[in-house]
């Protein structure tokens, strides 16, 4: 899926967390976006998944305007989402909250076994039974991707997926990313450089609302402009 | 059975619809107070029917459950949005247009010679055609047995559906339940008719068993406690409600010795009952282990069974 913000300006009371933000993706791309802690990161992936108003601005998906559409309208456009801290029906079943990925899917479209078969590529597939509130924080990660997954997006909004996992869990939730970013387009936001290099062909950096770098990872990653937004400006 | 025997029952299978239809919103995180506005809605509307026009009992009691269906679809059109203390207010807010609306309500009209009929704050008397059409009271309990039976086993049916986890997941996070494709809104608007369904059919029983409805009856106390049965029951199972509306009256009736102290200690018991458990007896924890249990059961049974 091909994503298109233009002019993205959003405002909460006095801030702004997003300044005039342009951002094309093309259909298939792995996306990063980093910066500092409220650069905007997460409020991008809000604005893309139809979770926040926008001041000015527009934005396309493929060729269809998603402006001003409800977040579940966007959903059944192929858009999938993860949360920073993953939210889950706690008190619901791992498969209960894997097979609610599939609501967005149409009745003939649900495959009854898909869930499961997700969930055992994930690892999850013996803890199926137990409720969602008693998993490790590193398998709500991945109960939450599972469930995007299982709504078949054309483009997936990770947030943090890697956060607070060991590295050894890192290791596994990155081959599980490589996968999942197989035919499809993927935003990831992310403070592991590691990471972004390993599995993103481009990362978008913002600061303060506005993007201040975009392009090939190993330029980003030496841009000046991206060590003052994380170190500051040198006097 | 005796007649008293009759009579609790009946009153907890009536009251099991409003417990039905408030465990209904709660899993949708919707705290109403309003319940009692469609129980008194299914009241007046099946009273009409049966008692002015002749209707027949299930004729008297659809209409009564589609006015009261009509009332929370209307409802819904302003609260679905909404939530938290904003739905509780709007909700007993609704109930209150509706209860000041049945205050002014006077439709009389001759029958048999008598004047029947809604009276404003005087209510509505003279719906006597259990009494009168031969049914009895235990004929009567029958029906609202069978009635309840048909509509827990809906709830069953509905909690084995894919629909039940999406009620459950806009209980829990409606954002999430949106960004996984659900139309929220229109969820909810569904759930509020069905809900005010379950409360209107439970007010169209009650209204035929007292042979009386008025406006007092959507008055907020009904409201509170259809709220407090699925509370204490438990939110895991539709066997919560039930259970809340079974220990709410049992052991209301056990206190009857206490007289005029009765409801302060049964409000004291209530009250420390949902700081202990505040999700009910039956909570998705406890239904969860339960289920779980039984699972490896029979699992094992499975197991030993010769090939």
């Amino acid at each position: 899926m091909r994503v298109h913000a233009n002019g993205i300006t959003v405002r909460f009371g006095p801030i702004e967390p997003l300044v005039g933000v342009d951002l094309a993706i093309a259909a298939g791309e792995t996306v990063g976006l980093m910066g500092p802690n409220g650069s905007g990161k997460t409020t991008l992936l809000d604005v893309i998944s139809g979770l926040v108003r926008l001041v000015t601005g527009e934005v396309t998906l493929d060729s269809l305007r998603a402006t001003g559409c409800a977040p579940d309208a966007i959903a059944r456009l192929g858009v999938g989402r993860c949360f920073q801290t993953p939210r889950l029906g706690d008190r619901m079943t791992v498969l209960a909250n894997a097979r609610l990925g599939q609501q967005v899917l149409s009745r003939a479209a649900r495959d009854r076994d898909e869930p499961l078969c997700l969930l055992e590529r994930f690892g999850l597939a013996d803890l199926q039974h137990r409720l969602a509130g008693e998993l490790t924080p590193a398998a709500r990660r991945r109960l939450e991707v599972v469930r995007a997954l299982l709504g078949r997006p054309r483009l997936l909004l990770l947030d943090e997926p890697c956060s607070g996992l060991a590295a050894a869990e890192t290791e596994e939730a990155l081959e599980l990313l490589e996968w999942a970013a197989r035919e499809r387009t993927l935003v990831i936001v992310e403070h592991r450089i590691p990471v972004l290099r390993r599995i993103c062909g481009r990362i978008v950096v913002l600061d303060r609302g506005q993007i201040v770098a975009d392009g090939d990872p190993e330029m980003v990653l030496v841009d000046r402009a991206v060590v003052e937004a994380y170190l500051g400006r040198r006097r | 059975m005796s007649d008293y025997a009759v009579a609790v029952l009946s009153r907890i299978g009536i009251e099991s619809f409003v417990a039905l239809s408030t465990y209904l919103l709660l899993l949708m995180g919707r705290v109403s107070f309003g319940q009692q506005a469609f129980f008194a809605l299914g009241g007046y509307g099946a009273g009409i029917a049966t008692a002015l026009y002749g209707a027949p009992l299930w004729l008297g009691l659809l209409i009564g459950t589609a006015l009261a269906t009509a009332g929370g679809s209307l409802m819904g059109v302003v609260l679905a949005p909404a939530s938290g203390l904003t739905f509780a207010v709007g909700s007993l807010a609704f109930a209150e247009l509706v209860r000041f609306g049945l205050l002014q309500l006077t439709f009389q009209r001759p029958v048999a010679g008598e004047l029947l009929g809604p009276v404003g704050a005087q209510g509505f008397r003279g719906i006597r055609l259990v009494y009168l059409g031969g049914l009895g009271p235990l004929g009567f309990f029958t029906v609202i047995a069978a009635l309840l039976a048909g509509s827990f086993a809906v709830f069953l049916w509905f909690e084995r559906s894919p629909t039940s986890a999406v009620v459950r997941m806009i209980g829990e996070d409606r954002m999430v339940a949106a960004v996984v494709g659900v139309p929220v809104n229109r969820v909810i608007h569904v759930g509020l008719a069905a809900a005010a369904a379950l409360a209107g059919l439970g007010g169209a029983l009650f209204a035929h068993w007292t042979t009386y409805v008025e406006p007092g009856h959507a008055e907020v106390m009904l409201g509170v406690h259809s709220l407090a049965y699925p509370l204490i029951g438990g939110l895991g199972t539709p066997v919560g409600p039930l259970l809340g509306v079974a220990l709410d009256i049992g052991l209301l009736e056990s206190f009857r010795p206490l007289e005029a102290y009765r409801m302060l200690v049964f409000g004291g018991l209530v009250i420390t009952f949902l700081i202990v458990r505040p999700r009910g007896v039956l909570d998705e924890q406890a239904v969860h282990i339960l289920v779980d249990r039984l699972r490896r059961l029979i699992t094992r049974r499975r197991a030993h069974l010769p090939p």
